[in-house]
């Protein structure tokens, strides 16, 4: 190649990057505004009035939740306690064993005196065979179900919850997470407030559960995770669902709902065939197709997102688990851009087509392999000696400082809304992790993208991996 | 600084846009500017947040104290006391002049508002007031921002100013939505007419979770007595439908069938289910045909709404629809469910046909398995002695039609080979038989209606044999099976073993425990205690005991005229609770009478476990808001208790409930003859004359009202049931008491005679 060309071909990169940048720079100022008059439009509106006086009505709607448990063994008995104990009048709790190697189902049903009860099913339900559906003898467990079923992985698992359902919502949450008592009652609303439109599913925070004091299922305590790895989590999740879902929900673009915390409305849910169950980024592919389903119908409909905190979960402490976490994120988040192609700028689809599906696909998922090769390219650029460094610290300087400001108005909106951590050692570490980072945590990150887009692409057998729960028992 | 204007050196053609570095730097000064600021807010905010939260509670401390002696200062307080409520007036006037003061003492009262109730309460309004504070909130009402008169139209609702409702019902149809809310919520409770000025009047849709916040709201009303909600089942605007749906459902406002069911035909499938779940709760029989119109058109969900209200009042002319159903429908829960809705029309119609093997049982084995299959095809009739019913017999006879009709479906075929399997059983047996076994059983003619193996749908057979000859043990396993078919002597009533143990528990008691025990009995839903009262009446020492049974018993078996029949039938029927349920279900039945007005308050077996007396009064009261015609009968057995306030009560509460169903014309009728405690039809045409209704009447109706004489008590009261007869017939009760002695006198309308010359007519 001549120099000549070569620097052709640098001149293009450089302006591809160069918008490339100036639009997320836009996108994450808009990000911002947007997620602003979101969080303080929610909490005027709902500073009266008094939720738990509705818990009881007798025309409450009614909601499963549905957890599924693969080897929760450890959790599982005082995480069902947990979920039975929410302030709500109409609501199920189904537990979907799917085919738990060890004594899962033996301890639920020691815990909760679980009988075996005769269901018909639908013989042309697609699912892993199912082995017995369980109640408990004592009328306090009555919203308690269990569904012994073969293994067939999480989204099998959902939907065979959602299939036995009879309720008119369905909640899909990890068995392991702790909701907050009055979580259902804001998942209700958010179903039932809207008359224009129809919401068709309801996604909310997820808050890092990790070292706080949990006791009888309940949370104590609010308490900063004591692991490093943990507390960068918790920013990243602080920015992500505060002020990234916040402002795609207001401007009703958004993707994904989290599989810890998501409620569906059971019909559509079903209309569409529940979870893939060939993609491991279900939860993000579910809300693609429901909201594919609701425009091809042009049917009026919206997806709600709830800022309160309702649901804190653990996350992993652990680099390895960490890092297998992320990669499955990143398969899951190919598949469904994949299998979803055609909404690639495709008006058809309005503001999903237009905006969030290339959000999505520009950042979300080239936006790590961008950061990876880059990464390699300014060494070898050094090593052919074309970089101009003066250049390239003052660019790297104005990414960087933007990244952590960022990250701080991600804590100083949690202050201002929700101020979950009242310390101001907690705050001030928080503070810290978002300067450290973007040279600590991000690379892992980038890390892990780059390892789960190389065993898709290069078809590499991957599953879900696994998670070792260390359990909120435990933790407290 | 050495400045760079591009990122590369060498350009050549195309060039990117020249990024000057400064502004690179520039940017990076601005962000770290930024970053600094928001640290400092985060930090500021924190702080401030805390010292707010200080602030409030050191002035709430400061004020409790203040605000705790003028709620509950009075004129007869010492005059220590008046002189520092003076003072404390004085002051807190010169801090009412500050805005933070008056947000905080508002919030405050607001606060105490939540903990406070009754004479407290009244008090703490009239503070508010007083303190001016309500000045405050008006204003807020004239702010252009939503939340500020959204806050405005709470603090006006929470302290009860009445005066603002003019006010407030402006924003009812206001554009922005929390208003608009907040406004709905404040009509409610701030006037009793508030919810009939909002369905008049909005035009915006009304959101389910504002349905459910405002049916909360109208329950948390005291003494509120709701309207007749079907006044809005004709509203334009669907919301308001179907909230007017859902509050008839609440208060249970049985009185509009007509236009609920024809709202199950109605686009939306929210007022569908509505409607269709009303009327499932007010058991509308006559909306079967209107459900069966419209099902094809409907959702999945709707239809298994539709099918499980069939399920709960259907009979046999709706199994041939649901069979239908159950064959067309493409979805499993569909399907499902209409099986299942048959099945609880008629027990053990559609069976298992999943995984069942295809055998034929060999003629040793045919004989164990004949109590698994004889039901299927062992019918009766009225000439037998068996206590099965007429009514009920034809509703196995359809079903088994049914099967025949649709020999297509799998299953069925199934049924079918079962009904062969046990015609085999029952001809084998026929032969098999020692005729010296017959003077040991009691002689019994069943016939048995069968089919030939080959002629299914043709040929009927009829066999008739006598169990007497079936050896011992068959006859036993197909009598445990049967249940009813039982008639040996020595086949008692389980009633006698837990009248026993009752009888046992009467024994231990005093002579006051006892007294009381049988002023509990108020009414009679278990057999056992008819039995026990009358070992009462017998065997009781005490005289006064003995008659407090009597009149007891009398008194019941007036009020529930099933006990009567009860009484005579338990001695021929093996005792299970299953078959005192069958025999009421075929006496009512074979009276004509609806079985949701004869079968007994819902309340009662509540009100038989309650000892105490003020448990009981309250279920009266709880009555007296939600009964309807059930409860009424369950208040007659009351009137005549002991204890004055029950009697009391009792009779409140028929009045309450008369009043408020008194648009039921069906209805109308009987109220006033429980009310006066006397019988006395009216009948619609006054120029009626008097006649022998024995010799008038048609055979049918004199064999039942004949029944019905033997079942008067002494008081000569009318069952309810014989009062729904006449008024069938247009007779006229006794119009006055003399008489009423002689209950054969009665009026017989014009009506009556014009049908019996249509009949006439007809007939030629």
């Amino acid at each position: 190649m001549s120099t000549s060309l070569f620097d052709i071909v640098l001149e293009y990169i450089d302006l591809i990057f160069l918008l490339f940048s100036s639009i997320l720079f836009c996108l994450f100022v808009f990000m911002g505004y947007f997620s602003t008059r979101s969080s303080i439009h929610y909490k005027n509106k709902n500073s009266f009035g008094d939720l738990s006086k509705v818990m009881a009505s007798p025309i409450a709607p009614s909601i499963t939740i549905i957890a599924p448990a693969y080897n929760e063994s450890l959790t599982i008995v005082e995480n069902i306690r947990s979920l039975l104990s929410l302030k709500y009048v109409n609501y199920e709790v189904m537990v979907v064993n799917d085919g738990s190697k060890d004594d899962t189902l033996q301890k639920m049903i020691e815990a909760y005196d679980l009988v075996k009860i005769e269901k018909e099913i639908d013989p042309n339900w697609k699912s892993k065979p199912i082995r017995g559906i369980y109640k408990s003898t004592q009328l306090s467990f009555s919203k308690l179900t269990i569904i012994d079923k073969e293994n067939g992985g999480k989204s099998d698992a959902i939907n065979t919850g959602v299939f036995l359902s009879e309720s008119r919502y369905v909640g899909c949450i990890d068995v392991d997470c702790l909701l907050r008592p009055d979580a259902l009652l804001h998942v209700v609303k958010a179903f039932s407030q809207r008359t224009k439109k129809r919401v068709i599913a309801v996604g909310g925070v997820i808050r890092v559960a990790n070292s706080c004091k949990i006791s009888g299922g309940t949370l104590e305590e609010i308490r900063l995770p004591k692991s490093w790895l943990a507390r960068f989590q918790l920013l990243e999740y602080t920015r992500s669902f505060l002020i990234g879902r916040m402002a795609w929900g207001r401007i009703d673009s958004l993707l994904i709902i989290s599989g810890a915390f998501g409620f569906f409305d059971r019909e559509i849910a079903l209309a569409i065939g529940g979870y893939d169950t060939g993609t491991v980024g279900e939860d993000m592919e579910m809300v693609f197709r429901m909201r594919r389903y609701m425009h091809e119908r042009k049917e009026p409909y919206t997806i709600e997102y709830i800022p309160d905190s309702l649901c804190w979960t653990e996350v992993p402490e652990d680099l390895k688990i960490l890092v297998n976490q992320r990669d499955r994120w990143a398969r899951g988040n190919l598949e469904t851009l994949y299998k979803h192609k055609d909404m690639l700028f495709n008006s058809r689809f309005g503001r999903l087509g237009l905006i969030s599906y290339p959000y999505w696909f520009f950042y979300e998922w080239l936006a790590p392999l961008l950061e990876f090769f880059g990464f390699f390219t300014i060494i070898y650029f050094w090593y052919l000696g074309i970089i101009n460094w003066d250049f390239f610290i003052a660019l790297t300087a104005a990414i960087y400082v933007f990244s952590i400001t960022f990250s701080f108005y991600a804590v100083l909106w949690d202050v201002f809304t929700y101020n979950e951590y009242k310390k101001t050692k907690d705050i001030l570490i928080l503070l810290f992790c978002a300067i450290v980072e973007p040279v600590t945590f991000h690379p892992i990150l980038v890390f892990s993208a780059v390892r789960g887009n190389y065993k898709k692409l290069f078809r590499v057998n991957s599953g879900w991996g696994s998670q070792v729960r260390k359990g909120f028992a435990k933790a407290a | 600084m050495n400045i760079e204007l591009s990122t590369y050196y060498n350009l050549f053609l195309v060039s990117s846009p020249t990024v000057d570095t400064s502004i690179l730097w520039n940017f990076t000064f601005l962000f770290i500017g930024l970053g600094v600021l928001y640290f400092g807010f985060i930090f500021f905010f924190k702080s401030k947040l805390s010292k707010i939260a200080l602030k409030t509670a050191s002035t709430r401390a400061e004020l409790a104290p203040i605000i705790s002696n003028f709620l509950f200062h009075s004129a007869q307080d010492s005059k220590d006391d008046q002189k520092e409520y003076i003072n404390l007036k004085i002051e807190i006037r010169e801090y009412l002049r500050n805005k933070t003061f008056r947000k905080i003492l508002a919030e405050i009262l607001f606060d105490l508002q939540k903990d406070v109730a009754g004479t407290t309460e009244e008090r703490l309004f009239k503070l508010y007031r007083e303190l001016g504070l309500h000045h405050d909130a008006f204003s807020k009402l004239k702010s252009w921002r939503w939340q500020v008169i959204s806050q405005g139209i709470l603090e006006l609702t929470q302290m009860q100013v009445g005066e603002s409702y003019q006010l407030i019902t402006k924003f009812i149809n206001d554009r922005r939505g929390p208003i608009r809310k907040q406004a709905e919520i404040a009509t409610i409770k701030l006037r009793d007419e508030g919810i009939e000025f909002i369905l008049d009047s909005t035009t915006y849709a009304i959101s389910e979770w504002q349905q459910l916040k405002m049916i909360e709201a109208l329950s948390g009303l005291k003494d509120y007595s709701p309207p007749r909600f079907k006044s809005w089942l004709i509203s334009e605007n669907t919301d308001v439908v179907l909230f007017a749906l859902r509050l008839i459902k609440h208060y249970n406002q049985n009185d509009a069938a007509a236009s609920i069911i024809e709202l199950v035909k109605h686009k939306n499938n929210h007022i569908k289910l509505a409607a269709i779940q009303c009327i499932k709760d007010f058991n509308f029989k006559e909306a079967k045909s209107t459900l069966r119109a419209v099902f094809l058109d409907c959702t999945d969900e709707v239809k298994i709404q539709i099918l499980s209200a069939v399920a709960l009042f259907g009979d046999a002319s709706d199994i041939p629809f649901l069979n239908g159903v159950s064959i067309k429908e493409t979805n499993f829960l569909v399907c499902s469910k209409a099986s299942g809705a048959i099945n609880i029309i008629s027990p053990d119609t559609v069976l298992p046909t999943k995984d069942i093997k295809n055998t034929k049982p060999s003629d040793l084995e045919l004989e164990v398995d004949l109590e698994k299959v004889q039901p299927t095809i062992i019918h009766s009739d009225e000439t037998t002695t068996v206590s099965l019913s007429e009514d009920y017999l034809e509703i196995e006879t359809a079903e088994e039609t049914d099967v025949y009709e649709v020999d297509d479906s799998p299953k069925h075929e199934k049924s079918i080979e079962n009904i062969e399997i046990a015609e085999t059983i029952v001809q084998d047996l026929k032969v098999e038989r020692p005729n010296e076994n017959k003077d040991i059983l009691p002689e019994k003619e069943i016939i048995v209606q069968s089919q030939e193996n080959d002629e299914l749908n043709t040929g009927k057979l009829e066999e008739v044999f006598e169990f007497g000859s079936m050896d011992q043990e068959t006859d036993a396993s197909l009598n445990n099976e049967l249940g009813l078919l039982s008639s040996k002597d020595d086949d008692l009533p389980n009633i006698t073993s837990n009248s026993d143990e009752l009888e046992e528990e009467y024994a231990m008691m005093t002579f006051e425990q006892k007294n009381t025990f049988i002023d509990t009995i108020e009414s009679l839903t278990d057999v056992k205690q008819i039995g026990l009262l009358e070992e009462i009446m017998e065997k009781e020492d005490e005289s006064e005991l003995r008659f407090k049974a009597f009149k007891k018993l009398q008194l019941l078996k007036t009020n529930f005229p099933v006990v009567k029949i009860l009484e005579n039938e338990y001695s021929e029927s093996n005792d299970t609770e299953e078959d005192v349920t069958v025999l009421e279900e075929n006496v009512l039945e074979s009276k004509g009478l609806e079985k949701d007005i004869e079968l007994p308050s819902v309340f009662l077996p509540l009100y038989q476990k309650t000892w105490d007396l003020d448990s009981k009064l309250i279920l009266i009261k709880e009555m007296e808001s939600l009964g309807d015609e059930k409860e009424v009968f369950f208040l007659r057995t009351l009137i005549d208790s002991n204890e004055l306030r029950i009697s009391k009560s009792a009779k409140k509460a028929i009045v309450a409930i008369e009043n408020r169903i008194s648009d039921n014309s069906e209805y109308v009728d009987v109220i006033p003859v429980l009310k006066n405690e006397e019988v006395s039809m009216t009948s619609n045409n006054k120029e009626s004359a008097l006649i022998e209704p024995t010799t008038q009447l048609n055979d049918e109706a004199s064999a039942i009202i004949e029944e019905q004489q033997t079942i008067l008590n002494d008081d000569n009261k009318l069952p309810l049931e014989l009062c729904f007869l006449y008024d069938e017939f247009g007779i006229n009760a006794p119009k006055n008491e003399e008489e009423e002695e002689s209950l054969f006198d009665f009026e017989i309308s014009e009506e009556f005679f014009l049908n019996l010359d249509k009949k006439e007519e007809n007939e030629h």
